[in-house]
Order: C-alpha cells, then structure tokens, then sequence
C-alpha cells in the first residue's frame, strides 16, 4: 500500500519523493505514571528531516528520544502534535526499525530474519516490485552483500557475535526498502571497535541504499561521526535544545572518524549538552 | 572468517565422551556394589534381591509370556494418554499463552485442578469409565496435561513480551504474529512441558493400574508385591525405568529435529 508505482533498484533512493522524509510538528507525549499522575516526555516538538538525509538524536537518559523516535514508527501515539513520513501518518508507510537489543528470531537463519518483513502480508499484498518470491529473494541477497553477511545466510543468529547479530538486524529493516531507517541505540552493546567499524559500515549501506535515517544514540561521537545533523535534546520534558549541523561530506571515513575535526565538534555537543539548555538540573558549577 | 568448519570443533564431542564413560562407570560401579553387598550380608530375599536375581527374574517373566503382555499394556495406555494430553494442552495453552481473555477466564480452573491432587480424582474416572483401558488412559492424560498447559502458556507469553514489538514495527497481522513468532518461539517450552508430562505419566501408568487392571506394569509391580515376589517387583521398576529414559531421549531426538537452532531457552 504504501511503495511507489514505478519500480526501483534497491539501491535507488526510496525517499526521492518531493516533500520532506519527516515531519514531525508541536508533538507532545505524556504518559500517566503509576501514582496518577501526569509525565510530560516530549514538549513541543519540531522537526523536518529531508530525503536521504541523516539526523542523529543526543540527550541525557530520559529525555524522550525513544520515544520520538517510537511515535515516528508509530509503535507509540503522540498526545498532541502530528508525525508523517513521506507524507503519510506514521504506521501506513514501511518504516524500517532497528532495536536497541538484538532482535532477531532464534528460530530463524540470517537469511529468514533478513527476509521476515518480506514475507509478511502487508508487503506480498501491496503487489510491488517486492510482490514476487524471486523478487523477495534477490532483495534479500543483494542486502546481506550490502551489509557484509552474504557468507553468513545459513547461519542462526546465536552463532553470530553481537556485532553481526546487529548487522543483521539492521538488513531485516532495509528489506522492506523503508521510507525512513530508525535506529533505536543501535550499537549501544557493542565493544567500542566493533561499534567504530559499524558506524564505518553504515555511513556506506545508508549511503548506496539512499535511505533517509534517524539515528538515536547516547554516544555523541557517534551522533557526530555520521549525522548530517545533530539533534540535542533536553531531559523532561523533553524539548530540543539544538540542532548542530555537520559540514563534513558524507561518506564519512575512518580518517575522520579519528580528526580534531570531529573531536571539535564532538566538544561543541558535549558542551551544550552538559552546559547549555540540555543540561539536567540547569547550569552546572563552572 | 566465514570458513564454516570453524564451528564444528573437536572438543565437545571429547567432552561428552567423557561424560557418557564416567555415567557408565557410575551405574555398573552401583550394580557391581549391589550384588556384592547382597552376596556378603544375605539380607532377607523379602527386602533386597541381588542385580543377578532380577536378570533372571526378567527373563522367566519375558520367557512365560507376562512381561511382554503387562508392557504392551501399559504401552498402549501410555501412548494413548501421552498423545492425548498433548492434542489437547498444546493448542489450549498457546490461545491461552497469546489470548488474554481465554487465559483469564482458563486460568482460575487451571489452578484449581492443577493443585489438587491429581491421583485423588483417579476413582472418579474409574466411576464415570469403568475398569477399562478408558479409565486409564484419562488418569494418564490428566496427570500429564498440566506441565504441558502451563509450559506452553509461559513459552507463548514470554515469547510475545520478547518479540512482539519486531511484530509490531513489521505491521504483521494478528494470525502473522502467532504463526511466525508465537509458535515457533514457544516450541522449547512446549518440550519441556512434554518431558516434565512424560515422566508423570509414567507415574500415571502405575497409579492407574492400582486402581483396579488385569494386566499391565502397574499391575505386575502389586501383585508380585502382594505374593512376596521381590525380584519381580524390580523388574516391573526396571522396565519403567528404562522406558522412562528412552523415551525422554526420544523426545530430544524429536526437539534436535525440530528446533535445529539449537535454542535452549526453558529447556531443562
């Protein structure tokens, strides 16, 4: 229902709509605690993200950034404010989500996980290019040689180390060619070399696959490192702070993975996120 | 990297050969201090009978006839009650396991026959079914259905508080859910449900045939007990053992072919 008439290679940009990728506006989101009373996790917030573009979200543990980002996959519902994607409400345009935790089915070989949005009704019933079984299957090839599985499609996710456990997750989301990739702290239980190397990987794999992502992380290197722009966000309620926009070509490499130029803009996040209005508790002693 | 002989390495496999040595070590080391003791101290041949004596027992009792007839028996009914506990607790417990309102309304009934003693609902069936193999068989299946239903209602709502939300972000159906996460997902609770099901239903065997049989293991162990008959007795417990234990590896050869990934999750 919700992929395009003309068929496209995987590898073209399904966001090359006209419009923005995500639009989010005034979203507020208050949950009822267990005392009754009110919890204000999102205030007010706005955000436009372009096609193919990738937004990486910061902030303090408890500031809403999950949850924004659930409202976007609309596995949450705002209490105010609206959320579209391409144009559409969130929940009737394929979105891609990867979890923070390695989600993938134990039952199933990396192939099957990859292949599991693929093979459910709403795709198969939504007669695009994604329709046919053949066409289901080269998908699913060509993703695991994007993501660097392709000698692994027989294996069971237990065999896999974390890492790969993480890239396949990442695969299952991009196989049902997403209108926008949410990544929920993906990399979060990683060991750091691991996590550089998949940051490496991903700025490639979203890159060739034109995918528009938002990125939530606590890691602010890592936001740094692969956003286009940097969203930092204040705890409870949670509000944006600021936008930090990065003027460094993508794709990003390990040489600037490794620059002052990224330790500088690092700098600059971190101190607005430990100085400026993200700060928890107002201004710190200087 | 990729090399897919790397996962099969040989240490395991020598690891598990000890094992199954020192198990083997272990039973004839027993056996052997059984007989001894039996031969040294004499006790009453009422009470305690040497390992030789029940061998031979066994096959003066396979030799007339009655051993095989009392096995066939209590096969029979086992089977039937065994099978039957699964036909009915594997599909109720995953609509329970996945369906809120079922559970709500099963749950109250599943606790309240679950705690109750299972054995003292035994004369009833001999009253509603006679002393048939009828009887039997459904003291067997309600003695093992409750493992099975509780198991399988854990597996289903672990696995939907797991992986529910991998259902949701892929807008699968409610049926998807169920057919491509629930089932599978719950298949190693179910065979622990089995396992725990089989080794009650075993005791479901005997129990039943205490109420009232002419022929089966159960039986052979009363009345051999009632005439004295000690190296019988143990037979009819040797053979109940025995079956206890081929048909638990049965069941994990059974779960090797069917959960390939090798999950353990509430697997004891």
């Amino acid at each position: 229902m919700s992929s395009s008439t003309t068929p496209a290679p995987v590898t073209a940009s399904p966001a090359a709509r006209t419009g923005e990728a995500v639009q989010v506006q005034g979203a507020c989101k208050e949950f009822v605690d267990p005392h009754g009373d009110r919890l204000r996790v999102l205030d007010d917030i706005d955000l436009e993200i372009k096609p193919g573009e990738f937004v990486a979200i910061v902030g303090p543990s408890g500031c809403g950034k999950t949850t924004l980002l659930r409202s976007i996959q609309g596995l949450e519902r705002l209490s105010a404010g609206t959320v579209t994607v391409a144009g559409h409400p969130p929940g009737e345009i394929a979105t891609g989500f990867v979890f923070q935790r390695a989600s993938l089915l134990p039952w199933k070989t990396v192939e099957r996980n990859v292949s599991f949005g693929l093979d459910l009704r709403v795709i198969r019933s939504a007669g695009g290019e994604l329709g046919g079984k053949e066409a289901r299957q080269r998908q699913v090839t060509e993703l695991l040689e994007l993501t660097g599985l392709a000698d692994f499609r027989h294996y069971y996710p237990r065999q896999l180390s974390g890492g790969m456990q993480q890239r396949v997750n990442l695969a299952r989301a991009l196989a049902i060619e997403p209108a926008v990739l949410l990544m929920d702290e993906p990399f979060s239980s990683l060991d750091a070399m691991t996590r550089e190397k998949l940051q490496r990987d991903l700025q490639r794999i979203v890159l060739q696959a034109g995918t528009t992502t938002i990125f939530v992380t606590h890691d602010i290197r890592e936001a740094a490192f692969q956003a286009d722009r940097v969203v930092v966000m204040s705890p409870r309620p949670g509000r944006i702070a600021r936008i930090f926009t990065i003027d460094e070509p993508r794709r990003r490499t390990a040489e600037y993975q490794n620059s002052d130029r990224l330790a500088e803009t690092a700098r600059g996040i971190w101190t607005e996120l430990h100085e400026g209005n993200a700060s928890e508790g107002g201004r710190p002693d200087a | 990297m990729a090399d897919r002989r790397e996962k099969a390495p040989d240490a395991p496999t020598s690891g598990r050969a000890i094992t199954a040595r020192r198990a083997t070590v272990s039973i004839l080391g027993g056996l052997v201090l059984w007989e001894l003791a039996v031969r040294v101290l004499h006790p009453s041949p009422l009470s305690i009978v040497a390992p030789t004596d029940v061998v031979s027992a066994f096959v003066r009792l396979a030799r007339d006839g009655t051993l095989w007839t009392d096995f066939r028996v209590s096969m029979q009914q086992f089977l039937m009650g065994f099978a039957l506990s699964a036909a009915i607790a594997i599909p109720l417990g995953l609509v329970m396991g996945a369906n809120r309102r079922v559970h709500d309304y099963g749950d109250p009934w599943l606790t309240i026959l679950y705690t109750t003693p299972n054995v003292a609902l035994a004369p009833l069936f001999i009253i509603w079914l006679g002393f048939g193999n009828a009887s039997h068989v459904a003291i067997i299946a309600l003695v093992a259905i409750f493992p099975i239903l509780i198991n399988t209602i854990e597996g289903v709502r672990t696995v939907e508080e797991e992986w529910n939300e991998v259902g949701a972000a892929f807008r699968a159906s409610r049926p998807e859910i169920f057919a491509k996460i629930d089932l599978p997902g719950s298949l190693p609770y179910i065979f622990t449900g089995l396992r725990l099901a089989l080794a009650r239903a075993l005791v479901g065997v005997v129990v039943a045939d205490l109420f009232g049989a002419s022929a089966g293991l159960g039986y052979l162990l009363l009345n051999s007990a009632q005439a004295f008959k000690t190296a019988d007795v143990f037979v009819a417990v040797t053979v109940l053992a025995a079956l206890g234990v081929f048909l638990t590896g049965g069941l994990r050869l059974l779960q090797n072919k069917l959960m390939p990934w090798g999950a353990t999750t509430g697997g004891a």
